[in-house]
């Protein structure tokens, strides 16, 4: 069990990094990111019962879905609010959250869906422990999108574009770069994130168009612990995350799952608002 | 976000607004009646937030955990310690200022996004605990109050009565707070925290009462919601919902004046009130898309939409204009 959790904090990572570079680029919270993760899911799912494709392989479908439709929110959308003081963005990604999930519901109900692959029962003899292979499969998929996002950060040049962004926005905009296009560009790389972690996610638990607001808050409180700024932070932080819910289940019992992330959250932002590898934004 | 105070005369066109709907309960149905007292409710509940959110400009996305710590808390005192509705209410709201005060110390500390979602987090704990503590609370299955005595006619008058009282109270208090200095602080802090600390205003002690009031006004219509529901459960009592509908009411009104809550309070409603009947499958979207598009084009509300322009008039050019303005001026 403890495996378990570990490994789907793999996932996690997938979520919490593509929150933690939107929140350090554009300055603001996307209250909407469980949703973007809820429409990856539904992405999944619609090319696996329609167009029977293999959810690994709709990977690159519902990134490329997810990235548009975060390029396009941004742009013509959050843009409109991005200079205006922090509460204004956060009700309008609130807002956003709110549409994006009725839209869903009034697209598929709100029936719970499930997407089964034909190895989805085999497991795997891992130390002693039998772990689904899609599981598995899940985690290191996850871990090598992280990675990947990571040299695009750091080795091309729009990745260090996005980069000169978010350490000064004018002195960015001086040597020209594009800083609409860039804002509207690492929104949708979050939301791609977000939309593979649907994809992984449509296969490890069921689809419904509010699966989407517990993953908003543990990425939240994933990169508040782990730190803004540093992608091993969102890293470290999903492990510990992943710990910490085990740990709580075990001490207090099941029904605190959620309270304990949100605990940790809380204490965490009351003693060390950097997290454990942050640089401070705010 | 300054502008000039409230005059007194509102007060008293205030008091002669609620004598009138006073005189007016005996001649509406009981729906229409209990219409009016959710609007009520609403009002108060606007009036609660925007002492944080809008004066203070800490924006709180957890005022619903307020709401349900003060039902909860009234429901256990009329259940397990037998006491009269009065008294348990007025200790759930005592004992929830306790929480906010103790909370809103560390918590307030932050800046405005971690604060935001510091207080949700804080509403979603409360929820569990309320969810989990199942010898106190009656967890999931929930918690039964005594029932008001009198016939439902009596009842609805009852409740509508006390709603109003309570979205009266509500806004008696934000317009002391209004002309008082405490909101003369938190207005500085609301403008520009730093400037205000230099100018000598304790910053964390007016935000800290700010919030105390604040949980107090919403534990206390809390505890008048559960007795006036009579059963409660953790997903009603803590329905996030809530929170976001006084929210887009508060800013649609107009977030840090007296009367803005009141009037996004009674178009909300009637809006809500509408949708519900003809789309409800589309009543949380249609929210979500008002609360954008207020953000978007009346990010101050209605009532600094209305002001005249320097004519002296109120033109439908000069408000198209401003909403025009609000949805560029920020751009990147």
């Amino acid at each position: 069990m403890l495996i378990s959790g570990i490994l789907l904090g793999g996932v996690y990572c997938c979520i919490a990094v593509g929150f933690s570079v939107i929140t350090g680029v554009l300055k603001i919270f996307n209250f909407a990111h469980g949703a973007f993760v809820m429409l990856g899911a539904y992405t999944t799912y619609v090319c696996f019962s329609i167009f029977k494709i293999d959810p690994f392989l709709s990977l690159p479908i519902s990134m490329a879905v997810l990235f548009v439709i975060g390029y396009l929110f941004q742009r013509f959308l959050i843009n409109r609010v991005i200079r205006a003081p922090l509460y204004m963005t956060l009700i309008l990604t609130f807002g956003l959250d709110m549409v994006l999930v009725n839209s869903a519901l009034l697209a598929w109900t709100g029936n719970l869906r499930a997407v089964v692959p034909s190895y989805a029962s085999k497991t795997l003899a891992v130390a002693g422990v039998s772990i689904p292979v899609v599981r598995l499969a899940s985690f290191f998929v996850g871990l090598l999108l992280t990675l990947l996002l990571y040299l695009l950060m750091n080795k091309t040049k729009v990745g260090k574009a996005i980069n000169a962004t978010r350490m000064d926005l004018d002195a960015a905009k001086l040597v020209g770069v594009d800083v609409t296009n860039i804002y509207a560009m690492t929104f949708g790389i979050g939301t791609a994130m977000a939309g593979a972690a649907g994809t992984l996610l449509s296969m490890l638990a069921s689809i419904s168009p509010t699966m989407g607001s517990m993953y908003s808050s543990k990425a939240f409180a994933i990169c508040v612990l782990g730190g803004f700024g540093h992608m091993a932070g969102a890293l470290l932080g999903s492990l510990v995350m992943g710990l910490l819910e085990m740990v709580g289940v075990a001490l207090i019992g099941p029904g605190y799952q959620e309270a304990t992330a949100f605990a940790v959250l809380v204490l965490v932002l009351i003693f060390r608002p950097k997290g454990l590898l942050g640089k401070e934004y705010f | 976000m300054g502008g000039r105070r409230q005059s007194p005369k509102s007060i008293i066109a205030l008091i002669i607004a609620v004598f009138a709907l006073v005189l007016l309960s005996s001649r509406l149905s009981g729906y229409q009646l209990r219409f009016a007292t959710t609007i009520f409710m609403y009002i108060g509940l606007a009036q609660a937030w925007n002492i944080i959110g809008g004066y203070a400009g800490y924006i709180s996305l957890g005022l619903v955990g307020f709401v349900g710590l003060g039902g909860y808390l009234t429901g256990i005192f009329m259940t397990q310690s037998g006491l009269p509705f009065a008294s348990a209410v007025i200790l759930a709201g005592l004992g929830s200022a306790l929480v906010a005060g103790l909370i809103g110390v560390p918590i307030l500390r932050l800046k405005a996004g971690y604060f935001a979602i510091a207080t949700y987090a804080v509403a979603q704990v409360l929820r569990e605990l309320a969810n989990n503590m199942t010898e106190f609370t009656g967890g999931g299955m929930g918690l039964s109050l005594p029932l008001a005595g009198g016939s439902i006619a009596q009842i609805n008058r009852y409740f509508y009565f006390l709603m109003l009282g309570m979205a009266f109270f509500g806004t008696c208090l934000v317009y002391y707070l209004d002309r008082a200095p405490l909101g003369y602080g938190l207005r500085a802090i609301k403008e520009d925290e730093e400037a205000a600390g230099v100018l000598g205003i304790n910053t964390t002690a007016y935000k800290v009462i700010a919030f105390v009031l604040s949980s107090f006004l919403a534990a206390v219509i809390g505890g008048t919601y559960a007795y006036w529901l009579t059963f409660i459960e953790p997903i009603s009592m803590f329905d996030p919902v809530m929170s976001i509908t006084t929210i887009i009411m508060v800013m649609m009104g107009g977030a840090g004046t007296v009367f803005g809550p009141v009037l996004g309070g009674v178009c909300i409603s009637f809006l809500s009130e509408y949708l519900w009947a003809k789309f409800l499958s589309a009543h949380l979207g249609t929210l979500g898309l008002a609360l954008i598009l207020v953000v978007l084009f009346i990010p101050k509300g209605l009532i600094d939409l209305f002001k005249p322009t320097a004519s002296g008039r109120v033109s439908l050019r000069g408000i198209l204009s401003s909403m025009r303005d609000n949805a560029v001026k920020y751009q990147a």
